[in-house]
């Protein structure tokens, strides 16, 4: 069984918000973008990654054993 | 109310005036404004006019922002402008443009028609108590107070542990300890992986970018300057990459316009828009 690479999608998304709001040329007399965006974006790296690491374990995990013998496969 | 001008991109004449036909008003910005060139020198600036507020950072926005940019990158050399752009008038705009002209042409000339790719690369293993859900909020007061009981007991708790086993301050302490070592361990693995994908993925690239340990559970990001007819060896080399390196996860993402090798302005952009960092040079 394969998880579907989700992930991907949702990581080609933060990497497109860090280079547009982040990187790109910078004209005098920008504004710059409210703090709320910017914790928006961090608080969507976190929540994206945590994802990815989930989803890569869950893969390594059911690739060396069987789903009966992970220990603490309960603790979701 | 006009509220001003949103960028998109900066072009150089040659595509203001020939593949790209402004007046065939082909791309759409926002508010369904026409995309225009604005300026008449080596570097003009992609615009349309906006009459409401500054489109928010949205993800449709941002898609929306990148379309534009890709649809004139197809055309010829461009370089990406950082979102939110707005400009108060046709007066400012051109101002604008005359104060960056040299980087801009400079930017051009070096990027225009490249395009970069991002790699990142997420440490190998995670405990349970690193996943968000798990993470325990504490007020600053109770942080403040219960680190100021920790550099107290760390003066002593090492030479000589209490009788009565570790309490929850020796705990806390080695909790931190370790967390330490983690980021240490994290930030050189970091260095010596950086070293290692110079190596291999530098070779099909022009110019490359490296922040080490930028946030907690990224080891790595790394951005590289390709020349569009090198991307199929870059992207075989980044399979070599996964190969050999199976007990990281390594992400690719791209190609994109070449955002992150434009020249910064002489004067610091707001520090707040940076990603948090970890500190790992000390």
């Amino acid at each position: 069984m394969t998880i579907p690479e989700d992930d991907e999608r949702d990581v080609t998304l933060l990497e497109l918000l860090d280079r547009l709001l982040d990187k790109g040329v910078v004209l005098t007399g920008d504004i710059t973008l409210a703090v709320a965006d910017v914790d928006l974006i961090e608080l969507g790296l976190r929540l994206v990654l945590a994802s990815t690491e989930r989803a890569h374990q869950l893969r390594t995990a059911r690739a060396a054993f069987p789903a009966s013998a992970l220990p603490g496969a309960a603790d979701g | 109310m006009a509220s001003g001008y949103y960028v998109y991109a900066i072009v150089g004449p040659e595509l203001a005036a020939g593949a790209w036909s402004p007046e065939r008003g082909d791309l759409v910005g926002f508010e369904e404004s026409p995309v225009r060139t604005f300026g008449d020198g080596d570097a003009r600036a992609v615009a349309s006019c906006l009459d409401g507020p500054r489109p928010a950072a949205t993800p449709a926005n941002a898609r929306r922002h990148e379309a534009i940019v890709e649809a004139l990158a197809r055309r010829g050399p461009v370089l990406p402008v950082r979102f939110g752009t707005v400009l108060a008038d046709a007066h400012t705009l051109a101002r604008s443009l005359a104060t960056r002209r040299d980087d801009l042409v400079a930017d051009l000339a070096r990027l225009g028609g490249k395009v970069e790719f991002g790699v990142l690369v997420l440490a190998p293993a995670w405990s349970p108590a690193d996943q968000p859900g798990n993470i325990q909020i504490t007020p600053d007061a109770n942080l403040g107070a219960a680190h100021d009981h920790v550099t107290r007991l760390s003066a002593t708790t090492d030479a000589a542990p209490g009788p009565g086993g570790p309490g929850p301050g020796t705990a806390y302490l080695r909790a931190r300890q370790a967390e330490h070592q983690r980021e240490a361990d994290a930030a050189a693995a970091a260095r010596r992986l950086a070293a290692a994908l110079d190596d291999t993925l530098g070779a099909h690239a022009l110019e490359s970018r490296f922040t080490a340990h930028p946030a907690r559970r990224l080891l790595l990001r790394a951005t590289y300057l390709v020349d569009p007819a090198a991307t199929d060896r870059f992207r075989a080399a980044f399979g070599e990459v996964r190969r050999r390196h199976r007990e990281l996860r390594c992400l690719l993402s791209g190609p994109w316009p070449p955002y992150s090798f434009v020249t910064a302005p002489a004067e610091t952009v707001d520090s707040k828009l940076h990603w948090p960092r970890h500190n790992p040079s000390s």
